[in-house]
């Protein structure tokens, strides 16, 4: 138990250096865009046992962390209850989708079903993800990855199956 | 008529042929017969070896203290205490000298830099000064660890050495039922607390120690809380050892009250059974456990003693290690940068968590003498 300690405080040590180090190589104009990200850093780092005793994994955080990066820098997807184009832009949408999630799970394939009713609220919404692979992984490895997908795509790690051929 | 003539005459020559002396033994005697069926030597050299001067001798105090004879002058011991501070304080003196130096050295770079080569510069300056100055301070408190952990190694095996002797004490005195009870208990509960003292909370201290000190380097000080939350813990932890060990053995002994008595008079009628002599023998047993009690007492203060000649010498360390890193923190406060000071101040702060953890262990070893020897 004193060698978690050890390491959790080694880490949290390393990252405060790093940080006050890095803040005198930086220009002016930078200095406070690298205190507040660092501050961000020092923070997930401090709060690593809170995670842990909550639950949430680090690959789950990861995942979040990198879908919101990636809504505010730009790759929202943004549908128009248009009437005609409709259905050519849902399958377009889930076209992508299915490239992404392949892509990010190293597989073969990946198929969504996706929430099609342009009524709801949830329009848009990804309801389930079958991932075809070619070889047959482990379980912690799937997992892992089920939990990447699911926090990046706001699905839980439950509605995502993996199928093996 | 005759015949008994006869015998009686060979029975009268027979008693005053042949006479042998019986006397009841006196009370010096029988004491030091009991001290010595303790086996309080083997705790001597048990403490000789562990501590380094051979002056203090556990037996030969019992012995003293129980005839009455045993001088305790006050000024002797306030001389030996002051000595060993003041030769303590002239050792950790190059310390103060270096971390002095240190800190006016970076003073001026910083004046300087400030003036000539811009804040980079200066900046840099002030961390290197830093560094230097926490390798001294990690180097002393790593030192002072090792002290910590090998007095409670020390104290440790000198209870294990002299718990069979209170033990018998207890017994001997008539608490038959509480020694056979408090014997592991007490056991069980030490060697808990020296391998969490060991293990966890000294080295819980150094790291956040360590913590404390990289906080200090950057202006903001952005794990302050962090690290005062960990003392605090550190410090709630040890004081929750304390007070649970010495709370299990007072409520144990209180436990076993009742049944005390009734073995002693069990064991007192079975003796008074015995047909002629009977009286006379339970009458002895219970002088035989009255003068074992007043042993008792001196055995509590000759330990109380003990611990505290072992444990007098790293307390001093410590506690002038505390002081000259106090002092130096303010001697160099006005010439110098506030971090660093804090930085000094802090490392102060965890010498002083060092003592409180040493004295944890040396509470409870004096408190467990004093319950299981208490009169009564």
């Amino acid at each position: 138990m004193i060698e978690w300690f050890g390491t959790y405080i080694k880490t949290i040590v390393s990252f405060l250096l790093i940080s006050v180090f890095a803040e005198i190589i930086m220009p002016e104009e930078y200095k406070k865009y690298l205190k507040l990200i660092m501050g961000l850093l020092l923070t997930l780092a401090v709060m690593q046992p809170v995670t842990y005793l909550f639950g949430i994994s680090e690959e789950q955080m990861v995942g979040v962390a990198q879908r919101k990066t990636e809504e505010v820098w730009g790759q929202s997807y943004s549908i128009e209850s248009d009437g005609d184009n409709n259905t050519i832009a849902l399958e377009i949408y889930k076209d992508e989708l299915n490239q992404k999630i392949a892509e990010d799970s190293k597989a073969l394939s990946a198929e969504v079903v996706v929430e099609e009713n342009s009524e709801s609220d949830g329009y848009g919404n990804i309801l389930s993800i079958s991932i075809y692979s070619d070889s047959e992984g482990d379980e912690g490895e799937d997992e892992k990855t089920a939990q990447y997908i699911g926090g990046k795509y706001g699905v839980s790690p439950k509605d995502i199956e993996f199928v093996y051929k | 008529m005759r015949k008994r003539m006869i015998c009686l005459f060979i029975l009268l020559c027979a008693v005053f042929i042949f006479p042998q002396k019986i006397h009841a033994e006196e009370t010096q005697t029988f004491v030091n017969t009991q001290i010595d069926r303790l086996g309080l030597e083997e705790i001597d050299d048990t403490a000789n070896e562990l501590m380094d001067d051979n002056e203090f001798s556990f037996s030969q105090t019992v012995k003293d203290i129980v005839s009455g004879g045993w001088q305790f002058s006050y000024k002797d011991c306030a001389t030996k205490i002051v000595r060993a501070v003041f030769s303590e304080i002239f050792q950790q003196i190059k310390l103060l000298r270096k971390i002095i130096f240190i800190a006016i050295l970076c003073g001026f770079l910083k004046t300087l830099e400030d003036s000539f080569g811009g804040k980079t510069a200066s900046e840099l300056g002030f961390y290197v000064c830093y560094i230097l100055l926490i390798y001294i301070v990690m180097a002393s408190f790593y030192e002072n660890s090792v002290l910590v952990t090998q007095t409670t190694d020390k104290l440790i095996l000198m209870l294990k050495e002299m718990l069979p002797a209170f033990l018998t004490l207890m017994a001997a005195s008539g608490k038959v039922v509480d020694s056979a009870v408090m014997g592991p208990l007490i056991m069980g509960a030490a060697m808990l607390i020296s391998t969490l003292i060991q293990s966890i909370i000294v080295p819980a201290i150094g790291l956040t120690a360590m913590l404390e000190i990289a906080n200090h380097i950057s202006d903001r000080g952005l794990l302050s809380n962090l690290s005062e939350l960990m003392k605090n813990v550190i410090s709630i932890c040890l004081k929750g050892c304390a007070f649970a060990f010495i709370g299990i053995t007072a409520l144990q002994k209180t436990g076993a009250a009742g049944l005390n008595g009734m073995v002693t008079k069990t064991a007192k009628v079975a003796v008074g059974a015995v047909p002629v002599v009977g009286d006379i023998m339970s009458g002895a047993v219970q002088t035989a456990a009255n003068l074992t009690g007043l042993l008792k007492g001196s055995v509590t203060v000759a330990t109380v003693l003990l611990v505290a000649a072992m444990v007098m010498l790293p307390v001093i360390k410590l506690g002038v290690m505390f002081f000259i890193y106090k002092l130096a923190a303010a001697v160099i406060e006005p010439v110098s940068e506030p971090r660093l000071i804090k930085a000094l101040n802090s490392a102060g702060d965890f010498s002083a968590l060092l003592l409180g953890s040493l004295f944890v262990v040396a509470v409870m070893f004096v408190f467990s003498a004093i319950i299981l020897l208490s009169a009564g």
